[in-house]
């Protein structure tokens, strides 16, 4: 059994494809989208093509990263795919990504389904087995491709949100070295339908009346089959909410915003980011963003910015970071990891994974 | 209200703030929408100190009514 763990890389992959503002312009007009675009900073997304699955940017991650770390995929231990987009609804897309990468018949795999802070759930579930040396070395794969599930002509929705996937290889950190320090979690349940897709689950079946198109007020259309936000109330919850989380965590911790080297959002908004960036009085210099160019990319999105975070070496060896993400549930999470001396989790390369050819 | 944040909601509405009065419908205006709603959410926080919650933004059906919250907020 370790002491703790530590991410030893991380890798993270976009869909080649770009949404771009001016296709969105030509879709709802310039003066429509100047608004969302001074709220939400993110002028282009990458969308997966036709075709193309949250699995495999997953599968793209995951093989950039086996390339680049000298580990025998035989010794991965465990497999957990975080998304809300699976391959199927059963099987688990985290078997068929154990075959796809050629893992030991010997690997569990199992699907961890949470909304945007998943990666900070799957991080605890894999910190968890190698703490309690059932698992020597788990492959997280974050992987969310809700383009899928947002209509077209919702306009609140599709400026918003792009697709990505992180792998993150988690192993045993020796006494004294660093690695993950502490998780803390929370959830509001009360408040699941804020942030939800109504239909195509066991409680409300598709049917023919879920997949009927309907407008609200501000013009935004979508079905009962595509995701739906109550923008007022995630704002609220993530100004609020989730200001009073990480501050009551760090206190509890007898810690400060001086004890980091970065603090990492979730890249939900740009608005939203820098409001709790500016609560917690975390300085410029200790704050990244990864958002303007890909968009929210969900579940992705936290590991995405810490991933990118390590190629432009923001965050290095032996420093200390505090990420957090929050969405759907509601439901939040944190974690702490001081990089140990020796850390290079950067996974360099082409990040972008082509559209599926034609068979 | 303080003229600098009318000025700051107008220009989220993309219209004139001289055009707003207390009786506007926010309905009617064009650019009242689930995004703008946020925008303004974000400019009372900011003009008062104070928490906005959801419910206060959705019960604003006028002009007027922003008003009003702005200055139940200030005091």
């Amino acid at each position: 059994m370790a002491r703790t763990s530590t991410i030893r890389a991380i890798a993270h992959a976009l869909p080649a494809k770009v949404l771009a503002h001016e296709e969105l312009v030509a879709r709802f007009g310039e003066r429509s989208l100047a608004s969302i675009l001074k709220m939400s900073g993110i002028r282009e997304r990458r969308v997966v093509a036709p075709g193309q699955c949250a699995s495999d940017l997953a599968l793209a991650a995951a093989q950039r990263l086996l390339k680049h770390v000298p580990v025998d995929p035989a010794t991965i231990d465990a497999l957990i795919f975080a998304s809300q987009t699976p391959d199927y609804r059963i099987p688990a897309t985290a078997s068929i990504l154990q075959a796809k990468l050629e893992l030991a018949e010997t690997c569990c795999t199992f699907d961890l389904v949470q909304t945007c802070p998943s990666f900070v759930f799957a991080m605890q579930a894999g910190h968890s087995m190698v703490v309690a040396g059932t698992a020597r070395r788990v492959l997280v794969l974050s992987a969310d491709a809700l383009t899928t599930l947002i209509h077209p002509q919702d306009r609140g929705l599709v400026t918003l949100h792009g697709d990505a996937a992180v792998a993150t290889l988690v192993e045993p950190c020796d006494d004294g070295q660093g690695g993950i320090e502490l998780f803390a979690a929370g959830t509001a349940g009360q408040h699941y339908d804020r942030l939800l897709v109504p239909a195509g689950g066991a409680r409300l079946p598709a049917s023919e009346e879920t997949r009927r198109e309907q407008t609200d007020d501000s013009g935004c259309t979508r079905t009962l089959e595509h995701l739906f936000m109550d923008g007022p109330a995630v704002f609220h919850f993530v100004v609020y909410r989730v200001r009073d989380f990480l501050a009551k965590l760090l206190k509890d911790h007898g810690l400060t915003v001086a004890d980091f080297d970065t603090v990492l959002l979730h890249q939900a908004n740009k608005t939203m980011v820098d409001m709790l960036y500016k609560s917690l009085g975390v300085p410029s210099e200790k704050r990244f963003y990864y958002l303007e160019h890909v968009g929210n990319s969900s579940g992705a999105s936290l590991p995405s910015v810490l991933a990118q975070a390590w190629r432009e070496g923001v965050v290095k060896a032996g420093s200390r970071t505090l990420l957090c993400s929050f969405g759907g549930g509601f439901a939040w999470g944190a974690f702490v990891i001081r990089w140990p001396a020796d850390a290079d989790a950067a996974v360099p390369g082409d990040v972008d994974v082509p559209p599926p050819t034609a068979t | 209200m303080d003229l600098c944040v009318k000025q700051n909601i107008a220009d989220e509405l993309q219209i004139d703030p001289d055009s707003l009065t207390s009786d506007t419908p926010l309905a009617d205006l064009p650019y009242w929408d689930s995004v703008t709603i946020l925008s303004v959410m974000v400019i009372l926080g900011d003009a008062t100190g104070q928490e906005i919650s959801p419910m206060e933004m959705a019960n604003l059906k006028t002009f007027g009514d922003i008003e009003a919250l702005y200055a139940a907020k200030t005091g």
